[in-house]
Parts: structure tokens; sequence; C-alpha cells
């Protein structure tokens, strides 16, 4: 199958790329790289990832899942099986850095608008948010920060995480409030 | 579940434009000092992680990731290939059993040849000589390990000039 000539417009949908990269043709690989590789790197920044491994990480992300390609259910979405890979990614690296404290980023460019005092609270409150993120257990992070961060349904947070949708909530509304008293 | 429950089930969604704020909802969350809070809170999540976000060339990304993966398939099918080689090889090794060794047949119709295509027309005196002759070594008098005149004594070596001359 080859990927329509439009295949940037929201017509064109994962499952259809996903069948033109099986059918051989890379542009639809290109496309879902195209696609998704921000929102995983954003995740990723959220969850810990060192700023060098970043663009490691994501890359790993889309390689394991080009290469599992059969094992991707149709029902979950696409972007949600990322998510699933780059989560276990992250875990494994952790893992094997046991020790490594998660250093909370410092992110230029907030986009607080043009005034400075505003630019400083915006920059302020994301310094501590990150900072209570790294104390959330990894799952509470993580559901948070796809409910939050991408505004998934519970539902598609379970798929990408392996829960289920009622734990998920639990777990986000855990977050949220412990992030709330951090943050406030 | 209580208002504020619902609340937090419902900040994210509308941040992302997923879901609205009913009439009650909004006048809730202007008077909830928890509420707004929580809000600030999913606002800067929303934000996190943007200038990563932004640094990602996911041009780069793809070609990378397309390159490895062309690259795992060379060395897969180099691997198969060799596989493969080493298969029909055993085969090969296995369907032609194990080589002839020298026996009584070989050593008459094979080995090792003189071309002497005339012997027929010789008679028995000449034929004897021919025997007599492949007695010695093959290919002359010396033998790689046989001494030559250099590494004679001169009483040896008068000794041979002495029987060349009868």
């Amino acid at each position: 199958m080859r990927v329509p000539a439009a295949s940037s417009s929201a017509a064109t949908t994962d499952a259809d790329l996903v069948r033109a990269y099986r059918g051989g043709d890379e542009r639809g690989a290109t496309e879902l790289v195209g696609r998704h590789a921000a929102a995983i790197a954003r995740f990723l920044t959220g969850a810990g990832a060192d700023q060098g491994d970043l663009d490691d990480l994501v890359q790993e992300t889309f390689i394991r899942a080009f290469r599992a390609l059969q094992g991707w259910r149709g029902e979950a979405a696409f972007r949600s099986w990322l998510f699933a890979i780059a989560s276990n990614l992250l875990k494994d690296l952790h893992r094997r850095h046991r020790g490594r404290q998660i250093v909370p980023i410092h992110e230029s460019g907030l986009a607080a608008g043009d005034d400075p005092a505003a630019t400083l609270e915006a920059s302020e409150t994301e310094r501590k948010l990150q900072a209570g993120l790294g104390t959330l257990p990894r799952l509470q992070r993580e559901v948070f920060l796809l409910r939050a961060q991408q505004g998934m349904e519970y539902e598609e947070i379970a798929q990408s995480l392996g829960t289920t949708p009622g734990a998920a909530r639990v777990h986000y509304h855990h977050a949220v409030k412990r992030l709330r008293e951090l943050v406030a | 579940m209580t208002d504020c429950e619902r609340m937090t089930d419902k900040v994210a969604l509308v941040l992302h434009g997923r879901a609205a704020w009913t009439e009650s909802e909004a006048t809730h969350l202007r008077g909830c000092a928890a509420c707004t809070a929580e809000w600030h809170v999913v606002l800067a999540a929303s934000r996190l992680g943007a200038a990563s976000g932004r640094r990602i060339d996911p041009a780069q990304v793809s070609r990378d990731v397309l390159a490895r993966l062309e690259a795992g398939r060379k060395r897969r099918n180099t691997a198969w290939l060799g596989l493969a080689a080493a298969a029909a090889i055993i085969v090969l090794v296995w369907t032609r059993g194990p080589a002839p060794g020298p026996g009584p047949e070989s050593a008459s119709s094979g080995g090792f040849q003189l071309p002497l295509a005339e012997l027929e027309n010789l008679d028995a005196r000449q034929l004897r000589a021919v025997l007599e002759n492949l007695d010695g070594p093959l290919g002359g008098n010396a033998t790689p390990d046989a001494p030559t005149l250099g590494d004679l004594e001169n009483q040896e070596l008068e000794r041979v000039l002495r029987s060349l001359e009868g």
C-alpha cells in the first residue's frame, strides 16, 4: 500500500500509515515519527529522562515500535502504544542507572506571554512541578503526565501503562493532590 | 462523588480541548481555591517538556530510525545466508558419504601413471631397462635429502671421479 499523496492530513490515520510501512513504504514510518516524536520527547522529559538521553530514547522507542508492529493491536491508539514502549525504556534505563537522581530541568522559553513576571511565575511553578514529579511513584507520575500533559482518557492511559482505567483514575487523583500541595 | 472530584477528572480534558466546563462547573472553579490550584498545576504540566519537544527534529529521528532498521535487516539477512550456506555444506557432505580410500582397485586404476604410451612397442629387454631406471629416484639421481657433490669430502670426490673414469 502506498501512502496517499495527502499523507500529512489528519484523514490518514495512524493505522493507515502502519499498514503502508508494513507494505514496504517507508514514508509511513516517516509520517508516524513526525506525528508523535515531540509528544514522546515531552512525556519522557516530564517523566524524568535525562536530556542527554532524550534523543536516543525517542529513537529507540520508534525502533522498537517498528520492529514489533505485528504486536500492535489496532484497537489501542498507536500513540498509546508508543507511550507504553517509552515508559518501559525509561524504566529500564532508571533500573540500569539506579541511584541516579532525576534532575529537574529548567526549560527556557516558557510560553507565559510577554510579561516577565508571569514568565518567572510560570517558570517557578514548572520547576516546582518537575521537582514534585520526581517524588511521586513511577506509575503515579506517568499516569499524571499522560492525563495532564497529553490529555489522554483513563482508558488510553490504562492501555499504555498496563493498568486498569479505575486504577489510573486513582493514581491521577493521588498525584494531583500531592502536586497541588507541593506547587502551592 | 464531590464537585471537586468531578473537577479533577475534567480539568485536563478541558485544558486539551476534549471537554468544556458547564455553567455550574465554571462557577465552582472561580470559587474553589483547591480546584483553581489544581488548574494551575495541570496547566504547568501541559507545558512541561515543551522545549524538549521543540528540540526534537522528527525528520532526523526518522532518518536515523530507518537507517538503523535497514542495518538490522541486513544483519539478519547476512546471518540467514551464513546459516543457509552452512546447512548446504552439511547436506552435501552427508549425501556424498566418506571419501574412497586407496584400495586394490584404485591402486591399479587410479594413482600416479607415467606417460609411457610407447611401452607397447618395446621388447622384453628394453622394458627391463625401463624398470631398472624406475627403481631409481624420480626426476633424476638427486633427492632433496640426498647429499650433493658439495657435501662430499675430497677423498670421496676422488672416488666418484675414479668410478666415472671406470
